[in-house]
């Protein structure tokens, strides 16, 4: 039986994944909904979560029949290649290295290219539809895989459904309430934690492939988490620090003083 | 053809960002399931080089992009 460290840090990353993505979701939904009309953007997100929702019904049952040890390595190689790419992006923005993802940017780029985009903005709005279904789906794409991944690896598809689709309806709800973009939702900050968690769970999964054994065996998933934060905060702390350190010596018009 | 080729290019930077960050996992679970599978390690030490390797090659990765983008 699943331990309650495995089932619970398996739906929390769905939810916070999900978080994260529906965000960045429905500023583009917000956008085509002020742009061209809420017809179509309401039309192209609900096409949108019906595509994802047929990829878990598709996906889900045939990743649960491959044989155990071949299912937990390929799962495994798969989190630890998207959750690290996760926290080393986090890691780098955290840092001051790449800029913060901004929410109200996003919205006033998306606004002006749908403002300036032509096709009828009446009826049948195929621009409008087409924006708001690919934003749906391609930020849902990474929302899939993770539910997929932990949840079919842990026999959890059930609760991490539930844990990403709650996200969604939070942020919705939230969205349609202030009516703007959540531009003061700590993105960096769930995309830190997601990364760290679908990381340790790569780990976790890769080494149950290979047949290793992990001491104290679902409790483990938690130190491994745990890990991978100290790594990824000491690394966040030195690259700052070597950052400061080298900020005075550069002028303002970036003349650097030996 | 072109949508599907937009559609494969999607699905790989679901994973792909950095390419050299990612062959290094790549290779670090293949070192694993080949070498270090045949080591006379006991068996919570196997678990535990594995992942200071995956520990090791995230720190070195970022600290070498921030090497790269001076701010």
């Amino acid at each position: 039986m699943l331990s309650l460290a495995h089932a619970g840090t398996a739906i929390a990353s769905a939810f916070l994944a999900s978080l994260v993505e529906a965000v960045e979701a429905l500023t583009i939904v917000l956008a085509v909904g002020t742009v061209r009309g809420w017809r179509p953007a309401l039309a192209g997100t609900l096409a949108g979560l019906a595509f994802l929702a047929l990829l878990v019904l598709a996906f889900g049952p045939l990743i649960a029949r491959m044989p155990i040890h071949y299912m937990q390595l390929a799962v495994g190689v798969l989190l630890l290649l998207f959750g690290m790419r996760w926290l080393r992006k986090a890691i780098l923005r955290a840092a001051g290295v790449i800029a913060l993802h901004d929410e109200a940017e996003a919205f006033a780029e998306e606004s002006a290219a749908l403002r300036a985009a032509h096709g009828p903005r009446r009826g049948w709005d195929a621009i409008a539809v087409i924006t708001a279904f690919k934003a749906v789906v391609l930020e849902g794409l990474e929302v899939v895989f993770i539910v997929l991944a932990v949840g079919a690896a842990g026999d959890l598809l059930g609760p991490a459904s539930l844990g990403a689709l709650a996200a969604c309806a939070l942020v919705v709800i939230v969205g349609c309430a202030v009516h703007r973009p959540l531009a003061r939702i700590p993105e960096n900050t769930l995309k830190f934690a997601v990364g760290v968690l679908l990381s340790a769970f790569g780990a976790f999964w890769v080494g149950e492939g290979l047949g290793f054994h992990w001491p104290g065996d679902d409790l483990a998933i938690l130190a491994i988490a745990a890990l991978f934060l100290a790594a990824a905060a000491a690394a966040v702390g030195r690259i700052s620090q070597r950052r400061t350190a080298a900020a005075p010596l550069a002028r303002p018009h970036g003349e650097i003083v030996e | 053809m072109k949508w599907l080729a937009a559609a494969a290019r999607e699905i790989a930077g679901l994973f792909i960002e950095d390419a050299g960050f990612a062959l290094g996992i790549l290779a670090w679970v293949a070192l694993a399931a080949f070498v270090l599978r045949e080591l006379p390690f006991g068996d919570p030490w196997r678990a535990a080089i594995l992942l200071a390797g995956c520990l090791a090659l995230l720190v070195e990765n970022v600290l070498r992009a921030a090497r790269k983008r001076p701010g």
